[in-house]
């Protein structure tokens, strides 16, 4: 049933697909987190009306299909007059979409530090600021590194919803090719393959730059 | 946050508000006009938005090109504007919100006339009739409904063919209601075809005839009438374009080109 020349001849192809499908993702995760840690600070804020704009961004977009957000995006906003192309508008819909997730992922590492050592910073008399640049944030993304990479790996295999609007990303190539040679059961599965091993690889990185960045004797959970 | 920092946020987030919102009024002031023959011209290039994933009328050769029968006549409508073609691909239900956000000039993607689309966007003249067509493994031939008595038949679920067979092949007890099995793709009811579980499949007559040349041991049986015909979808505010690309399709009928390229994209089937 599976003929390995076949697969050859298209896996060139395929991959042409992939360096979309990395470009979205990657590109829309380091928006979405940059997005995802004010929104967390905002929310964790005591000001009232800058939590609550949090708040509602973050229900807003979790509570809507990213696949809408994208629509709304490429082909609602030109009613607004703003124009993107498929990459840009893919990128930012999956950045805008993340930030949501991202943010609680984010604001329960945050809430995971002990309140001593925020009472310890501002004892020394760091303002705010300070406390979550040099002491908040450093520890708590630290200890979010597994989630984020869930986020990340769930983000690469979601990208596949941009080829609604014309992206050809790797999935979108596989239906091309189905469309021609009606063998839809090996190219799934050679498609299904390249998302493995490019989920897998992430996640294997992920692991590393967990014990790289691994405070010695802090939050560590191997001994 | 500290007094100084809230109020040196309030302040950014403001600024950033109105930038937004002048950013979109100013855009909306500027909004594009519809597409005519002059602002295409102008443009040098004819923005086509098509699918391509239904061939031979447009798919993604092994060159990685867009190629097909709509393309061609797409290319001869951007010759007669004397301008480059670019060929957008989208994914089919996207194509007529494409139009309407303007970002294809027009759409031809196999797409049938209807009129639901009609109600949203104009058709040019049509350029194809397509029907259905029913075909089986070489094992066993059919050459008319007859030849279907109490077979079991399959067809894809929302496609004009599932609602013939119900219609033609269930309601007139020509095969009881259980012997109808409804699959989301093509590709699965031609597994079922491979397995045996089905004796034919229905479905568009062009993709009939693709896919038995491409697929060995099926084989087209005969073809069902349902005046189903296939035309270019261009926004309700570009007449001038309509007029333009219906003189194209009718010069193209004319002349034979058209035959001549039904001929080149499907052979003798």
């Amino acid at each position: 049933m599976i003929d390995l020349g076949f697969l050859t001849s298209i896996f060139p192809y395929l991959i042409q697909g992939l360096v979309f499908t990395l470009e979205l993702s990657v590109l829309g995760f380091v928006l979405g987190f940059f997005l995802g840690v004010t929104l967390a600070v905002l929310r964790l804020s005591n000001d009232k009306l800058l939590s609550s704009i949090s708040s509602l961004y973050i229900d807003l977009i979790r509570g809507t299909p990213l696949l809408v957000q994208i629509l709304i995006i490429y082909f609602g906003l030109p009613s607004l007059g703003l124009y993107f192309d498929p990459i840009t508008a893919g990128v930012l819909a999956i950045g805008l979409n993340s930030a949501a997730y991202q943010a609680e992922i984010i604001r329960s590492g945050i809430k995971s530090i002990p309140k001593e050592n925020i009472e310890s910073a501002q004892s020394l008399g760091l303002t705010d600021f300070k406390i979550y640049k040099f002491v908040v944030l450093p520890l708590a993304i630290r200890n979010v590194i597994p989630a984020l990479t869930n986020e990340l790996v769930t983000l690469v295999k979601d990208s596949s919803l941009v080829s609604v609007i014309g992206v050809a990303e790797l999935t979108r190539r596989g239906e091309y090719i189905i469309a021609w040679t009606f063998r839809p059961f090996e190219v799934y599965l050679l498609v299904a393959m390249i998302y493995f091993v490019i989920c897998y690889f992430l996640s294997k990185l992920s692991s590393k730059l967990e014990n790289v960045l691994a405070v010695p004797g802090f939050f560590s959970a191997k001994e | 946050m500290s007094k100084v920092e809230r109020k040196w946020f309030y302040l950014v987030f403001a600024v950033l508000v109105v930038a937004i919102v002048a950013y979109l009024g100013y855009n909306i002031y500027q909004q594009q006009v519809y597409p005519t023959v002059t602002s295409i011209k102008n443009k040098g290039v004819l923005v086509v938005g098509t699918s391509a994933d239904f061939p031979p009328f447009e798919y993604v050769n092994q060159s990685g090109a867009i190629v097909g029968l709509d393309i061609d006549i797409a290319n001869a409508i951007a010759k007669e504007l004397g301008v480059k073609l670019v060929v957008k691909d989208l994914s089919f239900d996207a194509l007529i919100s494409a139009l309407q956000g303007k970002q294809v000039d027009l759409v031809i993607a196999g797409m049938t006339i209807t009129p639901e689309r009609s109600k949203v966007v104009d058709f040019s003249v049509p350029y194809y009739n397509a029907s259905q067509a029913v075909i089986s493994l070489t094992t066993q031939k059919f050459s008319g409904v007859n030849d279907l008595k109490n077979k079991k038949i399959g067809v894809q679920t929302g496609t004009t063919g599932e609602s013939w067979a119900e219609d033609n092949l269930v309601n007139t007890s020509v095969i009881p209601e259980s012997n109808l099995f409804h699959y989301d793709k093509l590709s699965d009811a031609l597994l079922a075809l491979k397995r045996g579980d089905i004796d034919a499949i229905i479905i568009d007559e062009p993709v009939a005839r693709m896919f038995v040349r491409t697929v060995s041991g099926v084989q087209y049986d005969f073809g069902i009438y349902t005046g189903e015909q296939y035309g270019i979808a261009i926004n309700k505010d570009s007449k001038d374009l309509l007029n333009l690309v219906n003189t194209v399709i009718n010069n193209m009928k004319n002349s034979g080109q058209l035959d001549s390229l039904v001929q080149k994209w499907f052979g003798s089937g």
